[in-house]
């Protein structure tokens, strides 16, 4: 028993922060978003017994992870609860000051850019960008057509993409 | 741009995605990278879609503490050892389904009354009972008012005598069988007689 709970955080260990970030960008909060990796590393451990190994683990992880997600979001939206996104961290690890402003910057503008996305878009954009789901997997986690995913992905770039080239000038 | 072109443009919006993806099958692969050659509208659009999404990726991870991982780890494997050890405090007072459970308790109930069953068939039809005497002695039959034990006791006698007839029956067949063998003997004295003083005549 206590050689599977070392396994398991040697497991979860490898996908720690993609899936953290995936969770904190998404709903825009620490506190919730440190709940809702729990809330997903319990069902991931109940689950286990379900989990096929003929599929990817990160792509079986990320699809819990991504159903938590939404229900959290859901009854926030309910209750009207909205998150600043100022705990999502930008932070440059460089030592060069001034590279490490600039590259600051950047990334507060590129963070900035995902949250004007809409919900569905960020939804596919983060999980895309966070697992090594393909799109084929995306659309089976989000229980969306494949051609309605793409769409969401372009829009979802492009928008990043507009938003960024505004703010450069 | 014709209007060919322009849906094909359209097209690859979505089907680009693919592309990067590599999940699309070789045919299709060659056909876009055909046109990805003759249209600049795409090629420059797949270019800054891959520039976005580097851009995207620069963004560090977010991450939370090392002592917050740990409790996270610990309080589920914890909760889930708990679980398992969940010790059901024993009543005083239980009733059989709690003692034997609901399937045991139905299993033996099914049990005994196969048995009860059983048991009264196999001494209903026993063959082996012993038949009620014809004749019943005067001292049990002396327990009711006389009447009933006189009405008894001639029933009795009447089965008595049947019998007793049944025997003199067979007496008269018996003497019948010997009142005929000697007629029988008789008659052939008689035609012997007759033969004699038949053959003495003719002489």
């Amino acid at each position: 028993m206590k050689n599977d709970a070392v396994a398991f955080g040697k497991l979860i260990q490898d996908y720690r922060k993609q899936l953290f970030s995936y969770l904190l960008r998404l709903c825009g909060d620490r506190m919730t978003a440190e709940d809702l990796f729990q809330e997903t590393l319990i069902k991931v451990w109940k689950g286990f017994k379900s989990y096929n190994e003929r599929n990817k683990f990160s792509s079986w992880l990320f699809s819990i992870a991504h159903n938590v997600a939404v229900d959290s979001i859901r009854k926030e939206s309910a209750k009207n609860i909205v998150h600043s996104f100022e705990d999502v961290q930008t932070i440059a690890g460089d030592n060069n000051p001034h590279k490490a402003f600039v590259e600051k910057e950047t990334n507060e503008l590129v963070m900035a850019a995902v949250n004007t996305l809409s919900e569905k878009q960020k939804q596919v954009f983060l999980l895309r960008q966070h697992s090594d789901m393909t799109f084929k997997e995306i659309s089976e986690a989000t229980n969306q057509p494949l051609n309605t995913v793409l769409g969401h992905m372009h829009y979802a770039v492009s928008g990043i993409r507009k938003k960024l080239s505004k703010e450069y000038g | 741009m014709d209007d060919t072109n322009k849906k094909l443009c359209k097209e690859f919006e979505s089907e680009m995605w693919l592309l990067i993806d590599h999940s699309l099958g070789k045919e299709r692969k060659k056909f876009w990278q055909a046109h990805l050659v003759s249209c600049s509208a795409c090629s420059s659009l797949l270019k800054t879609s891959t520039e976005t999404i580097e851009q995207y990726n620069q963004v560090p991870f977010d991450d939370l503490s090392d002592g917050s991982y740990k409790n996270i780890i610990s309080t589920i494997t914890a909760e889930d050892e708990q679980s398992k050890h969940i010790v059901i405090p024993i009543k005083e007072n239980r009733t059989l389904f709690e003692i034997f459970g609901f399937y045991k308790l139905t299993f033996g109930g099914a049990l005994v009354a196969a048995a009860i069953i059983f048991l009264f068939i196999t001494f209903i039809n026993d063959p082996k009972i012993p038949e009620i005497k014809e004749v019943l002695p005067k001292q049990i039959l002396s327990w009711n008012d006389n009447q009933t034990a006189d009405r008894l006791e001639r029933v009795g006698d009447q089965i008595y005598s049947l019998k007793t007839d049944e025997w003199d029956i067979y007496f008269i067949r018996k003497n019948k069988q010997e009142n005929w063998n000697k007629a029988l003997s008789s008659i052939q004295k008689q035609i012997r007689k007759m033969q004699k003083e038949v053959t003495s005549a003719s002489m």
